[in-house]
């Protein structure tokens, strides 16, 4: 199964009414997003959890 | 003309009684109603409402209830805000029959605080889409350029004096952008400073509401009035709403301003560049300190930022796409839809590098006051170009999106062909005073916001 014909049988899976330029935009967008993050891949992948509540915290003073 | 003052300046006539809020309500219509065509600012005005409001507001004022320096003002609101019995569309052909029944969080402050609703400006679709519907807002310093997205309706708007004050959204840039693009002040306020109840919401954890105005004192009233907590929004921070106006003189001598040393001032347009540097003088010799700092991994974030964007824009959308999709335009349909693909492990990744990201800012942050950068490496660029291969214009802004710091832009000169640029100011997290502080020196010295667009009745080409 090529990459389009998986984006298409997922996109219908979500129930998602795609046309195949919308499908080849998107898988244009995934290969590069995706090979952009595979050379971001962390070292260390333990303790990168993020914070229970986003917002950040004030500076300390002092 | 009235349309180009401050609010700072309209509020003290409006107190002492030498104009009326009518006055310049009327003013704003009559010239919105000759540029709207051309500029695309609006996708609503509400003409009737806000003279009816601008009337009750004079009639309040000369009874003796003044509210404050925002009471009788009119302000625009980003068409993907709601407004109470106003058409609410952000730009969708799935919502053109929409009317909210209550304001969004931040209208309602404004409201209270004595703001009258001028208008509804225009947006890309949920502020990832195009401009397909209502028109694209242009540039007021050259219509062939773009204003920028995604509030560039608010920023043209105000830069054109078809808005005295607006409000924008910010998800990657979007408030900081088109204000940078349009020679004004754009605010992305730290998250969960401002509620994002009644905001259409593109990504739950980068989504903030700002203000988009002609000066910086304008800008830190009225984020006074729009902060705090909000039950409706469970991300917004108890932390104490101070007065932003009230540190606004005491100038930046001794503050130590970050300037880091790659990314941020690599690349830059040699107008840019140059203007960036007059600014870091500018700033010097206002009494800054200057420290170089390092953020290697500012290059690297787009990946990280765009996955988490749109897996969370998908999240908001999904139901909406499932019955609607078509009726999506193809930039908006394709960009949120490409959020549904993405493995959990590559979205969860995805936050690993923003912790890292996080992490590494929060260590030069805590030896510095604000960071200063170009808030883009060039200026506007065309219409044309905005609809079919855009550059990046999150370039320098996604950055504290991701991290959630507050950051603004301010006018800091201008190209050889007369479009504005902007410097941006980053603050430790609900730091807003400071970055204010230092955005309104900076104005203060150097009054590139007098400049005003000469096809819009200002006075520089």
């Amino acid at each position: 199964m090529s990459d389009l014909e998986w984006l298409q049988a997922e996109a219908e899976r979500q129930g998602l009414e795609l046309s195949e330029d919308d499908l080849e935009f998107i898988q244009q967008r995934l290969e590069a997003t995706r090979s952009a993050l595979a050379k971001m891949r962390p070292a260390q992948t333990e303790g990168l959890e993020p914070p229970h509540y986003f917002a950040p915290k004030p500076k300390k003073q002092g | 003309m009235l349309s180009f003052l401050p609010i700072t300046e309209l509020a003290k006539l409006i107190k002492a009684r030498k104009i009326s809020p009518v006055e310049i309500v009327q003013e704003l219509l009559t010239r919105t109603k000759q540029s709207n065509p051309q500029l695309n600012s609006y996708i609503t005005v509400c003409a009737e409402l806000v003279l009816n409001a601008a009337r009750q507001a004079e009639a309040e004022i000369q009874e003796g209830h003044y509210r404050g320096a925002l009471h009788g003002i009119p302000v625009s609101h980003k068409d993907l805000s709601w407004t109470k019995g106003v058409h609410t569309t952000a730009h969708s052909k799935t919502l053109l029959d929409f009317i909210p029944e209550t304001n969004a969080t931040h209208v309602e402050r404004l409201e209270k605080a004595g703001m009258i609703l001028l208008g509804k400006t225009n947006t890309t679709e949920f502020a990832c889409g195009d401009m397909h519907l209502f028109g694209k807002s242009c540039n007021p310093w050259n219509l062939t350029r773009s204003s920028g997205a995604s509030s560039g309706g608010s920023a043209n708007a105000v830069a054109a004096g078809l808005a005295v004050a607006a409000t924008g959204t910010d998800t990657g840039g979007s408030t900081r952008v088109p204000a940078s693009f349009c020679g004004v002040v754009g605010v992305k306020p730290t998250f969960g400073r401002v509620s994002r109840y009644g905001v259409f919401p593109l990504s739950y954890t980068m989504d903030s509401v700002g203000p988009i105005t002609r000066t910086v004192a304008d800008a830190a009233l009225m984020l006074s009035v729009m902060s705090g907590y909000d039950p409706l929004d469970p991300s917004t921070s108890h932390e104490i709403v101070p007065d932003f106006t009230s540190s606004l003189h005491q100038g930046i001598k001794g503050l130590v301003l970050g300037i880091p040393e790659h990314y941020f001032f690599e690349g830059l347009e040699p107008a840019v560049a140059k203007a960036t540097e007059a600014a870091l003088k500018q700033l010097e010799s206002l009494g800054a300190k200057l420290q170089t700092v390092r953020l290697p991994m500012a290059a690297d974030l787009s990946a990280a930022a765009n996955i988490l964007v749109m897996g969370e824009a998908f999240s908001q959308h999904a139901s909406r796409l499932r019955e609607k999709a078509q009726d999506y335009g193809p930039k908006a349909r394709r960009r949120i839809c490409s959020g549904a693909f993405f493995s959990s492990a590559e979205f969860l990744q995805a936050g690993q590098i923003r912790t890292l990201w996080i992490r590494e800012l929060e260590q030069v942050m805590s030896q510095v006051d604000a960071l200063i950068t170009p808030t883009l490496p060039f200026t506007a660029f065309s219409v044309e170009t905005w609809e079919d291969s855009p550059p990046d214009t999150s370039w320098a802004t996604r950055h504290f999106n991701l991290s959630g710091h507050p950051a603004m832009t301010v006018p800091c000169g201008f190209d050889e062909q007369g479009l504005p640029i902007g410097l941006q100011i980053v603050a430790n997290a609900f730091d807003e005073a400071i970055m204010f502080r230092i955005g309104h020196t900076y104005e203060q010295a150097t009054k590139w916001y007098e400049r005003r667009p000469v096809l819009f009745g200002g006075n520089h080409v």
